[in-house]
């Protein structure tokens, strides 16, 4: 091996850096070789010189300055500790009542839309049965004993789909109807224009026999009519 | 509370305690930390004491300064303080502590803008030292080892961060290569290529010096 690799290698050698076979290459290498043996003394020396580079001996405060300011740091770390333990837990507690109170929030919403949806959806398709257990349901529009409430004609009343009424003036009269409230003025006022007293009106709704009106109301369900049998205004009462 | 019971454990001029840690085997190191991982403040006093020369002598040859070695020590405890339940059993404590130096210099140096070059040497020659000494020869004795400290830390900043990091691990706290690669998180054929130029280096710096003193 040449002195230009070997001097490479001396640098790791005086330390015993090198693995068994480059350092006693390097080894062969110096016992014949003079001018490396002297590179080779030479970084022995710097590296002796090297070690020098200690700290002076520092006296005992030094090292209590340094064991004062860690103690007085790490209680200061436990203390943090402690309060970021303690804050944790509280806002853990915190956060879960606002959790809590924001799902019986979305709770309450929730039964509102359904109960509101349930109302609107539902009532047409109740309305049969519950003028039924009123007893004001007649089977025949022709018969004069119902003259007391309103009547309906139910065509099919074992199945009435569930519809959702579309509009509210027809979801009024019917909540109205099934209260058994409804007046005269009030039908007027409810029924919407496109339902009106339908063909009432156009055959002689407000009928021409001297004790009771005829009214039909179209509710939005098109199997529920109801049929209402008012007696009749005469001027001057 | 754990902190409270630091406090009064560790008192600055408890001298039996610190022979006690004097006498620390590395047997009983491995005790101590156990003992310290779960809150015993002086058994965590007695490790500092253990190892507080090793950590402030390492500081101050990457740094250069005794205030800047005093402040790495202090937070290199500090976080051994802080992450020592995390520490693992099965490596070697030494080492870990190593590691955290070096990162804690790094983060100073860094702070300093200086890149783990010693910042300056001066106060070094303080005259409260060289007061406390017996004799004029103790004095000059004093005089030349600073001279000589100067020097050397002139020697020291020709070298690249890494180049120093390696060589006062290896050369001057004796730790071998492997270990070097393995507190540096580097490979051991990477240490060895800085520890030869650094090594080189500082060997034509010598040279340099030898030759000026020569011609005076």
């Amino acid at each position: 091996m040449d002195c230009r690799r070997i001097q490479d290698l001396i640098p790791l050698f005086v330390e015993d850096d090198l693995d068994a076979r480059q350092s006693s290459l390097v080894s062969g290498h110096l016992k014949s070789c003079g001018s490396c043996t002297v590179v080779a003394r030479e970084y022995r020396e710097s590296q002796r010189w090297l070690r020098q580079y200690v700290p002076r001996e520092f006296d005992a405060s030094f090292f209590e300055e340094i064991g004062k300011q860690v103690r007085a740091r790490a209680g200061e770390t436990s203390a943090a500790t402690l309060r970021d333990r303690i804050l944790s837990r509280f806002w853990s507690a915190q956060l879960a009542a606002a959790a809590a109170a924001l799902l019986v929030l979305l709770c309450g919403i929730a039964f509102l839309i359904l109960r509101r949806g349930a109302k609107e959806g539902g009532l047409t398709s109740a309305l049969p049965a519950a003028a039924r257990s009123a007893g004001d349901v007649g089977t025949s529009t022709d018969d004069p004993a119902g003259t007391a409430g309103p009547q309906q004609v139910v065509q099919t009343p074992a199945t009435v789909p569930i519809q959702r009424a579309s509009h509210r003036r027809t979801h009024k009269a019917v909540v109205q109807a099934q209260a058994g409230v409804m007046t005269a003025s009030d039908i007027r006022f409810v029924i919407p224009a496109s339902m009106g007293f339908g063909d009432a009106e156009t055959a002689g709704a407000v009928s021409k026999e001297p004790q009771l009106l005829r009214i039909y109301i179209q509710t939005s369900d098109p199997n529920v009519r109801i049929i209402w049998l008012v007696p009749k205004l005469v001027d001057g009462d | 509370m754990a902190g409270e019971a630091f406090e009064i454990a560790l008192m600055p001029d408890d001298s039996r305690l610190r022979e006690d840690a004097e006498k620390t085997t590395d047997a009983s190191i491995a005790q101590l930390i156990e003992r310290a991982g779960s809150g015993d403040a002086a058994a965590f006093d007695q490790i500092m004491i253990c190892y507080q020369h090793r950590v402030v002598g390492m500081a101050w040859q990457l740094l250069g300064s005794e205030d800047d070695a005093r402040d790495a020590a202090q937070e290199v405890f500090l976080r051994v303080y802080k992450y020592l339940k995390s520490f693992r059993r099965d490596r070697s404590f030494a080492g870990w502590l190593y590691k955290i130096s070096v990162n804690v210099c790094r983060d100073i140096a860094r702070k300093r803008g200086m890149g783990c070059k010693a910042a300056s040497l001066e106060g070094e020659l303080d005259l409260g030292n060289l007061d406390g000494l017996a004799s004029d020869e103790d004095i000059e004795a004093a005089a030349i080892s600073s001279q000589q400290r100067r020097i050397i830390a002139h020697a020291m900043d020709t070298l690249s961060a890494k180049e120093r990091e390696a060589i006062v691990l290896r050369d001057l706290q004796g730790l071998s290569t492997e270990q070097v690669a393995s507190i540096l998180g580097s490979t051991v054929s990477t240490v060895r290529s800085q520890i030869s130029s650094a090594r080189k280096k500082i060997k034509r710096y010598h040279d340099r010096l030898m030759n000026q003193r020569r011609v005076r």
